[in-house]
């Protein structure tokens, strides 16, 4: 199919020149909105966040959408009305991303692929997906309807994943399929493979995360160390009469982004890039946990430098 | 001298978030659509915990963001500006809600069953359930069209929370303009932010609430946040004239 599919109306000559005059980009005869063209074709507009600039050059246009159209192709979707492309920066991963819409006739948002600098698909949502029932296929089935997906637009879950998926129901409607990255038999929690799938396995979204890995530590310090570390911690943030209410349940290593949840320093050299980590799971009991339901503390498995953590409210 | 510095900045974000959420928005007219942006922090800092939890204040930035590019005239309220009282007060005036703090399916004693709820901040330690069948009675039957609440299972099958603002749990394409999200089960901060970047960065963009909503899911979670909605999927989320679907609404529920 063409890349994209938005003809031109009547007096398109002028329309033409107009258009490139603002920003927007004409390839091959049809019309492709890139940064801040949205308005100019009836699309909504907004505060914009995360587009980063008014124009994609043409190349990069054209490749975003020959990219999508070849997701779309993939995964058997019909073709869209038109498309229009952005550049858009991803809030989580800080990746700037080129962001393809598929439109209606109406010219309303169908679906969205997103693509990383290199083409690579990063994720790809079919939109409108409204269900009031439950799944209507076994888990396995989603299983292998994921697996089929991930296939067709070239996703090799065993690569980064050997551990199988999780599937389950989604409150929204639907199957998750997961595959969580493993970096030998350590996993990656947040990184690798999500696929959404509508209730009767059809394809819903798909999403692909994989983070930078800072070089493994010489030698790993172990739990009792660890234990002990929480520990100290805990002491110093619970006043004596809660500190009984909050007890290490595991200790297990875990590739983690560092974060300032705690306040803990984060490091200065390439702080996106995972630290392989002892990650330390706090429940709560009694009172104190009418107000935390529990915590996870990491700590940098070489170091035992504090490296962030989460929060259960 | 770290920890200093940083309660200091995020004691600094949060007086900037009430100082922004008293300043006209530049280019609109003075919207007469309210909302109410409540965050407990208070639970998540001393002296009520030795460490101060980052994640609450860069929440409620993200909601008052989102709910001011929406058109939503938004009143932000922590600490105790946030108590059972306030948002009782409020509510019945709200087109929007939205709450980051502890909920669950509490019991309700005088009724002798459980509702649904969320937890003041109230400045202290010690925080009281805000019940959904009290904010049913406040608003006393008047629907809500965008809430947003960022708790631990107030969208648990079951939640008596949606009802009481008058949102039934329904999910429709178009024909009316309401939207309640939520999250199924426990659900960490990291996650919760996640979700909330992302949703609040698509209505940004313009994306409807059911785009917003299906942008977020798709998110990299490190607990497998699950969470759910009701209302209509295409609703652009901002603030105007109710558009009233009877059958999708659940007028003075609890």
């Amino acid at each position: 199919m063409r890349p994209t599919i938005k003809p031109l109306a009547s007096g398109a000559g002028l329309a033409r020149e107009l258009l490139v005059a603002t920003g927007i980009v004409v390839v091959a005869g049809s019309l492709v909105t890139a940064g801040l063209g949205r308005a100019a074709v009836g699309l909504p507009t907004g505060a914009a966040e995360g587009a980063t600039g008014p124009v994609l050059p043409a190349p990069a246009t054209t490749a975003a959408l020959a990219l999508a159209a070849q997701v779309d192709t993939n995964l058997g979707l019909a073709a869209p009305a038109s498309r229009t492309v952005e550049h858009v920066a991803d809030a989580a991963s800080g990746q700037v991303l080129d962001e393809v819409t598929d439109l209606d006739a109406a010219g309303l948002p169908i679906g969205i692929s997103r693509f990383d600098s290199a083409g690579g698909l990063v994720s790809s949502i079919r939109l409108g997906f409204v269900t009031q029932g439950g799944p209507t296929i076994a888990a396995a089935a989603a299983g292998s309807a994921a697996q089929a997906i991930l296939a067709r637009v070239g996703i090799v879950p065993g690569a980064v994943t050997p551990a199988g998926p999780s599937v389950g129901p989604r409150a929204a409607g639907g199957w998750l399929v997961r595959w969580t990255r493993l970096v030998g038999s350590v996993p990656v929690p947040g990184d690798g493979i999500v696929v959404q799938l509508d209730p009767g396995g059809s394809f819903h979204g798909v999403a692909r995360t994989q983070h930078g890995l800072a070089p493994l530590p010489a030698s790993t310090i172990g739990t009792t160390q660890v234990r002990s570390l929480a520990g100290a911690r805990l002491d110093t943030w619970l006043t004596a009469g809660l500190r009984d209410e909050a007890t290490i349940a595991t200790v297990a290593l875990a590739w983690v982004v560092p974060n300032d949840t705690f306040g803990d320093p984060i490091p200065a050299c390439s702080p996106s890039l995972l630290r392989l980590a002892w990650v330390v799971r706090v429940t709560t009991t009694g009172s104190l946990a009418d107000s935390l339901g529990g915590l996870e503390l990491a700590f940098d498995a070489g170091s035992g430098a504090p490296l962030g953590g989460d929060v259960l409210e | 001298m770290l920890r200093g510095d940083r309660t200091g900045r995020l004691a600094l974000l949060s007086m900037l978030l009430a100082l922004a959420a008293l300043m006209p928005v530049p280019g609109t007219a003075r919207a007469t659509y309210q909302a109410s942006a409540d965050t407990n922090e208070s639970a998540f800092q001393p002296p009520c915990v030795g460490f101060q939890d980052s994640h609450p204040a860069r929440m409620l930035a993200l909601a008052l963001t989102g709910l001011r590019s929406l058109g939503y005239t938004t009143t932000v309220a922590t600490g105790t500006r946030f108590t059972h009282a306030t948002v009782l007060a409020r509510t019945i005036g709200d087109f929007s809600f939205y709450v980051h703090s502890h909920g669950d399916n509490y019991w309700y004693a005088p009724g002798q069953r459980r509702y649904n709820g969320f937890r003041e901040d109230s400045g202290d330690c010690s925080q009281a359930v805000i019940f959904s069948n009290q904010i049913a009675a406040a608003r006393n039957g008047r629907f809500t069209n965008l809430v947003v609440v960022s708790t631990c299972h107030n969208a648990d099958p079951g939640t008596t929370l949606p009802g009481a603002f008058g949102i039934g749990r329904t999910k429709d394409r178009t024909g009316a303009s309401h939207f309640y999200l939520g999250y199924l089960g426990i659900a960490y901060d990291n996650d919760e932010q996640a979700f909330e970047t992302a949703f609040w960065g698509a209505l940004g963009r313009g994306r409807s609430v059911g785009a917003a909503f299906d942008i977020g899911s798709l998110q990299a979670f490190s607990h497998g946040l699950d969470a759910d909605w009701w209302g209509t999927y295409t609703w652009s989320g901002k603030a105007g004239a109710a558009v009233v679907c009877p059958r999708c609404l659940a007028a003075g529920a609890q």
